[in-house]
């Protein structure tokens, strides 16, 4: 007798079997884990573990320097937040110190020196096959050419490292350019006073009215605590704001009042604000007739602005008279800054302007007197070893024509972009190279001879300067929440070794600072974690300063009284004085072409100058469109539907030099005839700054003029696709 | 002092007069909630921003052009919320102990009806797997889980901020959070001081006060849904666009 | 070996046939793995239109889908004899159609391997719970109606336990024609729901009857109404396609009758639907409903076109004794009806969300990708292979039997 399995027997076996699992836990597991599987995808990113650790730092991405705490977990930053109660950035830390650290790991970090080949290839090299090539250059340069053959573009000149910079340079008979940064126009009103005159700063925070010429004061410039009060948010009356801009711009848009001046006419209505000054004497008659050296006489202040009555600017500026006594007479009333703004890509206003702007803080006698314009207390120059003069500091402007051989920029994000025919016109045209230390690829140095890769502000130690705004002196250092990667390079260290000579290291720069200040025992030391400032004679010693700073602590120094000197109110300079006279002949913006708009380029304020932009922000304002790149070009709907364009066409942007494809975005706010371009990192991609050339608006404008190229005669024209 | 209110209703009073368009917002909550850089083929309509700034103009000329910055996040509807009752596995959840709205992506199938569903158009979708540029993994929020491609995301009042301070208060033997204790990312961000985050049940708190004022009015309130962020303008215009006026029911637009 | 029945198409024919459809297969399957495997940026939906066209054809394959339910019950439970010559090919078209959008289904969500949570966590509040819950169900009932089908092939029914087992399937068949149908009805229903019931969305949003919004009852009524048009349409292409009389003409008539009638209840009703919105639901939300139709590619002309011009129009003819003795009106006014019942999820599904709730959003449309399109296509060729074998090895059509022993 076998053993057999009937067909029931097995069915019976089957669905048993089932019953029998179904009661385990093995199913239900299963099911478990195949949910929990299908939850955790192994592609998701690893998120960081470790200990948690704050500490606090100073954010060195732009001139503000705000104060920053940041939370490490493993060693990794993966929060920033803002200081409560720091003197100068007041708790305030804006989108771009939020998402900073992100530009360590970004996709156009430069991460092996690379070099221009014969055959015009870039490839990679040695570190030490750069210094050579880069030794080899400088001997040529100075053998070849005189004094200012050889150069460094500073875009902070202010910092000990510069300091530095210059007395390696001052061996060498170089020059030491200063890149465009937005406090540069001060030195205009410095040059406007006579004799010696201290570091100033403009006393945003305590004005009773900022007339700004088309400054970012909304958008980030200067210190957080100035624009907390210039938001209202400090609980102190806010300063009233008068934004001069043609730009439909966020300040323009936040400003008490908005002027939209017709383009390039800032200087006009600067003179215009003077006339009504002068001719209701709204000005102390008595003091200003002391200390003003050129009012009266044949080609004096008085004359010139005489000419320049309300109805007459209102023509040429298309602000109505009423507005301009209005804005006059509230100008007087008190204590007011005047910011000849830099927008960070559309640049400087030309000399005159800044100097008729000046004019006005000058005759309302703001010079020196809390919120107008202050006085820094300067500390005592510190000496560094060696027998060589410091080399001068220098406006790049003023830098003549093809006279640089060697051109070594300094890596450090000024913020402001500028035309890369200025900076070509000032090299040699035949020999002149240029020697970028930069972490990332820069729009502007898109053409640099070698790139060295240096270290991101968040990964070395540095000074973050002094605010624009700030009226007295201060330290703060950006103390390292990253480690630098190996293939990033310090310029001290790379100049050193290109001259075998002894460059001191940045640490005992600054080391030397601190004991400096130590040593003058003057203001007080604000420590972060404790979010109170100490008097700086509480510090023992130099080596508890040095340490206080180390832990983001922040020195600002005692203020200082100043009393305005005599001045000159249309400046020293003969040829500005001249193009003052002329204003009025002069066409603003006809250059011999046949053009029907003008193009005016801008750049948005906390975006890294010609860096790249983090790619967080990079996506987020490509995705709301709430910022446009230089791919995008705004204009009025009346000029496009003149020029036979509508919302979303392509075009053909033209001027006397090229042309750029833009696609066309209508704004009621922008001005008739005037299209705007803005220039920067692109919102593509990770927010790269590399471009083509010929892709940015400043690769454009026809730059007569070293000094401003703010409005570009340009046509626009179909796309035929 | 401990508050003895146990049933929070926590929301958002947002002042577009105090809006200049920034974006400090959209990137403080970018970076406190691991949202992914999307690629940039996503266009205006395929990325992730759980708080999105709109731009909004009243289209006349100069001078008496103007615009507005609306910043639209999910709304936390307090009533019939939208998208709680369509989604088929309840992955999205109101807390019934402070009306946080959230999403639970791990139970998320990716139906996408919820976000059909939503009049703010607040949920985002992950059309994408996440990315971050390489290396930078390790600069992630660990407080926040990363969301998988194919799953619906948006605006949890930062939730993992919420979680932290109810740790914190835990630890110290407290039952509740204090309001300093708990603010979101974009709160914090702006620096204008236009987003104020806090418990709308707490009557002297100051986004209840703001939230009650004459000046604030809801997205789309006739629709019904109980939003908990409020907007604040004192432009007419501005509240005319934004907020939906009731209409009279004989089908007429009063526009 | 399964041997094709007698009467079919040469081996060859049929093989070029079905070989084109098995291409277009693949190409849809590869489409949708790229989906599966990178995710649904190969798509042209966006986070305005969480809906594409796959929801919107699923819609439409269900609705047109529902003949089969509603043929079981009409046949089955109200015993309407005429129907015995369709019954095969209703409930094979069923299968088709059900099983084809839970594919697509799959594939349109983002992640598939989660589907399943919605019976792990189910939100008895939401209509797509239901949907899925009550799909899933009926498309295991229609599988099992199909299955006496497939036995029905002479060389399965060789096997004697094969036939006994199909014998005792069709004892049952009545109770899974209940089933059926009431599982269809809640579903054909909830899918109505799912845009009825979206209280942030004026456009889709509908007064509710107890729970239910009247999009419910409506699309419950619209599938049942154009389920049998579409059977005729697709009968008469079967025969059109095989030159073969393969249903009765009484059988057409009968459907056509049933679809006009209920057609003409559905356009009724949703007309009274329609005016109530106007005048009450959207202004009740702060919408005018001239808002819906400002932008031109989703103008009046749409209302009109489904509501009269593919709705009364095709009605009042398939009511008509007269007109449906023609043999031409039979074909045009079915097809009305399915394109009417097309707009109908098309306008409901797309122009709901083209539509910006938030006055400051834009207006926004949508184009399907190929990647969508293809999927589709896929999804259609599996339809046409799975009719065409079973036309080929299966007894689809009683009366084709008859007459092939005669």
């Amino acid at each position: 007798m076998g053993f057999s399995v009937k067909r029931r027997d097995f069915l019976g076996l089957i669905g048993g079997g089932a019953i029998g699992a179904a009661l385990s836990p093995a199913p239900w597991k299963s099911l478990d884990d195949v949910a929990i599987w299908t939850q955790n995808w192994s592609w998701k990113p690893r998120l960081p573990r470790g200990p948690v650790e704050v500490a606090f730092t100073h954010c060195g991405l732009c001139p503000a320097g705000c104060g920053l705490k940041v939370r490490s977990v493993g060693g990794s930053p993966v929060s920033v937040h803002g200081v409560p109660g720091h003197p100068l950035s007041a708790g305030f830390v804006c989108a771009l110190g939020l998402a900073g650290r992100y530009l360590s790991y970004h996709p156009s970090r430069i991460v092996e020196p690379t070099v221009v080949g014969t055959d015009g290839q870039r490839r990679g090299i040695p570190f030490k096959a750069a210094v050579r090539q880069l030794g080899k250059w400088l001997d040529e340069a100075r053998s070849g050419g005189g004094h200012g053959s050889v150069a460094i573009l500073d875009n902070r000149p202010d910092r000990m490292r510069s300091l530095a910079y210059r007395k390696w340079l001052g061996a060498l008979d170089g020059v030491h350019v200063k890149g465009l940064r937005e406090d540069a126009p001060i030195n205009r009103l410095r040059a406007m006073l006579d004799g010696q005159v201290p570091e100033l700063g403009l006393d945003i925070a305590r004005a009773r009215t900022v007339l700004s010429f088309g400054a970012p004061v909304l958008e980030g410039l200067g210190s957080g605590e100035a624009g907390s009060r210039l938001r209202g948010r400090s609980g102190t009356e806010k300063p009233y704001i008068v934004q001069i801009e043609t730009r439909p711009s966020r300040t323009a848009h936040s400003a008490d009042l908005w002027l939209r001046i017709a383009p390039g006419t800032e200087t006009v209505l600067a003179l215009g604000l003077a006339n009504i000054l002068v001719s209701e004497g709204l000005y102390d008659k008595e003091i200003i007739g002391r200390t003003a050296l050129d009012l009266d006489g044949p080609g004096g202040y008085r004359e010139l602005v005489a000419r320049f009555s309300p109805k007459q600017v209102a023509r040429i500026t298309g602000i109505d008279a009423a507005t301009i006594k209005k804005v006059a007479r509230r100008f007087a009333s008190g204590p007011a800054v005047v910011i000849p703004g830099v927008d960070p890509g559309g640049g400087p206003l030309s000399p005159e302007a800044q100097t008729a702007a000046f004019s006005l803080s000058l005759l309302n006698g703001d010079v020196g007197r809390p919120g107008g314009v202050v006085a820094r207390r300067v500390s005592e120059t510190i000496q560094l070893p060696g027998t060589a003069q410091l080399a001068n500091t220098v406006e790049l402007a003023d830098v003549p024509d093809g006279s640089i051989r060697l051109l070594i920029a300094d890596g450090i994000a000024g913020g402001c972009a500028m035309p890369t025919s200025l900076l070509k016109r000032k090299l040699n045209p035949s020999e002149g190279r240029v020697v970028s230390l930069s972490p990332f690829e820069r729009s502007a140095m898109h053409e640099a001879d070698l790139v060295l890769p240096s270290t991101t502000p968040f990964e070395s130690i540095d000074e973050t300067g002094v605010p624009i705004d700030s009226p007295v002196d201060s330290m703060g250092l950006t103390v390292p929440s990253m480690r630098a990667p190996d293939y990033s390079v310090d310029s001290l260290h790379v100049l050193s070794m290109v001259t075998k000579s002894n460059v001191p290291k940045i640490t005992e720069l600054l080391r030397s600072r601190s004991d400096r200040i130590h040593a003058g025992g003057r203001g007080s030391v604000f420590d972060p974690s404790k979010g109170e400032s100490a008097p700086i004679t509480e510090f023992k010693t130099a080596g508890h300063l040095w340490r206080a700073l180390l832990d983001g602590g922040l020195w600002t120094d005692s203020s200082a009284t100043f009393t305005c000197p005599p001045f000159r109110l249309m400046g020293a300079d003969a040829a500005i004085r001249d193009r003052l006279h002329k204003v009025l002949e002069q066409p603003s913006t006809a250059d011999g072409w046949a053009h029907e708009l003008v193009l005016m380029p801008f750049g948005w304020r906390d975006a890294p100058g010609d860096g790249p932009l983090p790619p967080v922000m990079a996506k987020l304002f490509r995705e709301t469109r709430l910022r446009l790149d230089s791919r995008f070009a705004t204009i009025c709907p009346g000029t496009a539907k003149d020029l036979g364009f509508a919302e979303g066409d392509k075009a053909s942007i033209k001027t006397s030099l090229g042309s750029i494809t833009v696609e066309v975005v209508l704004d009621p706010a922008v001005a008739n005839g005037v299209v705007h371009v803005a220039v920067g990192p692109s919102t593509g991609a990770f927010g790269d700054a590399t471009r083509e050339k010929g892709d940015q608006p400043l690769d454009l404008p026809s730059c007569k003029n070293d000094d401003c190229w703010r409005v570009i005669p340009a046509k626009m024209l179909e796309v035929v696709s | 002092m401990t508050k003895t209110t146990t049933q929070k209703r926590y929301g958002m009073v947002i002042d577009i007069d105090r809006c200049d368009g920034c974006g400090a917002c959209m990137v403080a909550c970018s970076l406190e909630n691991n949202v992914s850089v999307v690629p940039p083929e996503a266009g205006l309509h395929r990325g992730l921003t759980w708080i999105r700034v709109y731009s909004i103009t009243n289209e006349k000329e100069y001078p008496h052009s103007d615009t507005a910055y609306l910043p639209v996040s999910c709304q936390h509807c307090g009533n019939e919320t939208p998208c709680v009752g369509v989604c088929p596995q309840s992955a999205v959840d109101v807390d019934p102990k402070n009306g946080i709205v959230s999403q639970i992506p791990e139970r998320c199938m990716g139906c996408r009806y919820c976000m059909v569903a939503c009049p703010y158009h607040a949920r985002y979708f992950n059309w994408w797997d996440p990315v971050w540029p390489e290396g930078t993994e390790h600069l992630l929020n660990p407080g926040v889980t990363p969301r998988m491609r194919g799953v619906v995301e948006k605006c949890n009042f930062c939730h993992g901020r919420h979680h932290a301070a109810q740790e914190r208060a835990a630890s110290e033997g407290r039952s509740e959070i204090e309001p300093n204790e708990y603010q979101t990312a974009c709160a914090e961000a702006c620096p204008n001081g236009a987003i104020t985050f806090g418990d709308l049940a707490d009557k002297d708190s100051e986004v209840a006060k703001l939230a009650a004022g004459p000046e604030s009015f809801q997205l789309l309130k006739t629709l019904g849904t109980g939003p908990k962020v409020y907007y604040l303008t004192q432009r007419s215009w501005v509240r005319d666009m934004a907020a939906k006026t009731p209409l009279p029911l004989d089908g007429q637009s009063n526009d | 070996m399964i041997e094709p029945l007698t009467n079919r198409a040469p081996t060859r024919v049929f093989l070029t046939w079905i070989g084109f459809w098995i291409a277009l297969f693949a190409i849809g399957g590869y489409f949708g793995m790229l989906c599966l495997s990178q995710g649904l940026h190969h798509t042209n939906m966006n986070n305005r239109f969480g809906f594409g066209i796959w929801i919107f054809l699923d819609l439409t394959v269900i609705a047109l889908g529902a003949g089969a339910f509603f043929s079981a019950f009409l046949l089955y439970i109200l015993k309407k004899q005429a129907l015995k010559d369709v019954i095969g090919s209703a409930v094979v078209l069923g299968f088709i159609c059900y099983s084809g959008a839970v594919v697509v289904l799959a594939i349109d969500v983002g992640q598939p391997l989660r589907a399943w949570f919605t019976f792990w966590h189910p939100n008895a509040h939401s209509m797509l719970a239901e949907v899925t819950f009550c799909l899933t169900l009926y498309l295991l009932v229609l599988a099992i109606e199909y299955v006496p089908l497939i036995l029905k092939n002479p060389s399965l029914s060789k096997n004697v336990s094969l036939l006994v087992f199909e014998g005792q399937l069709h004892k049952v068949v009545v109770v899974f024609a209940g089933v059926g149908a009431i599982l269809s009805f809640f579903h054909q229903g909830s899918l109505g729901g799912l845009y009825g019931v979206m209280n942030g969305r004026p456009f889709a949003f509908r007064e509710h009857f107890f729970i239910w919004p009247s999009t419910f009852f409506l699309f419950i009524l619209s599938a049942i109404a154009a389920g049998p048009s579409f059977l005729i349409l697709i009968n008469k292409l079967a025969s059109k396609i095989s030159k073969k009389q393969l249903v009765r003409k009484e059988a057409y008539d009968f459907l056509g009758r049933i679809s006009g009638w209920l057609l003409l209840a559905y356009v009724g009703l949703k007309s009274a639907d329609t005016i109530v919105w106007i005048n009450h639901t959207a202004p009740g939300s702060g919408y005018s409903v001239a808002e819906f139709f400002k932008e031109a590619s989703f103008g009046t002309w749409i209302l009109f076109a489904e509501i009269v011009l593919f709705g009364l129009l095709p009605a009042l003819v398939l009511i008509n004794d007269r007109l449906r003795k023609r043999p031409l009106l039979m074909i045009v006014a079915p097809l009305l009806v399915c394109i009417g019942i097309a707009i109908n999820r098309y306008v409901m599904t797309l122009q709901s969300q083209s539509l910006p709730t938030l006055p400051f959003e834009e207006f926004v449309l949508y184009t399907p990708s190929l990647v969508e399109i293809g999927v589709f296509g896929g999804m259609i060729s599996y339809g046409v292979i799975v009719f065409s074998l079973s036309y080929r090895y299966l007894p689809l059509y009683p009366g084709l039997r008859q007459k092939a022993k005669t």
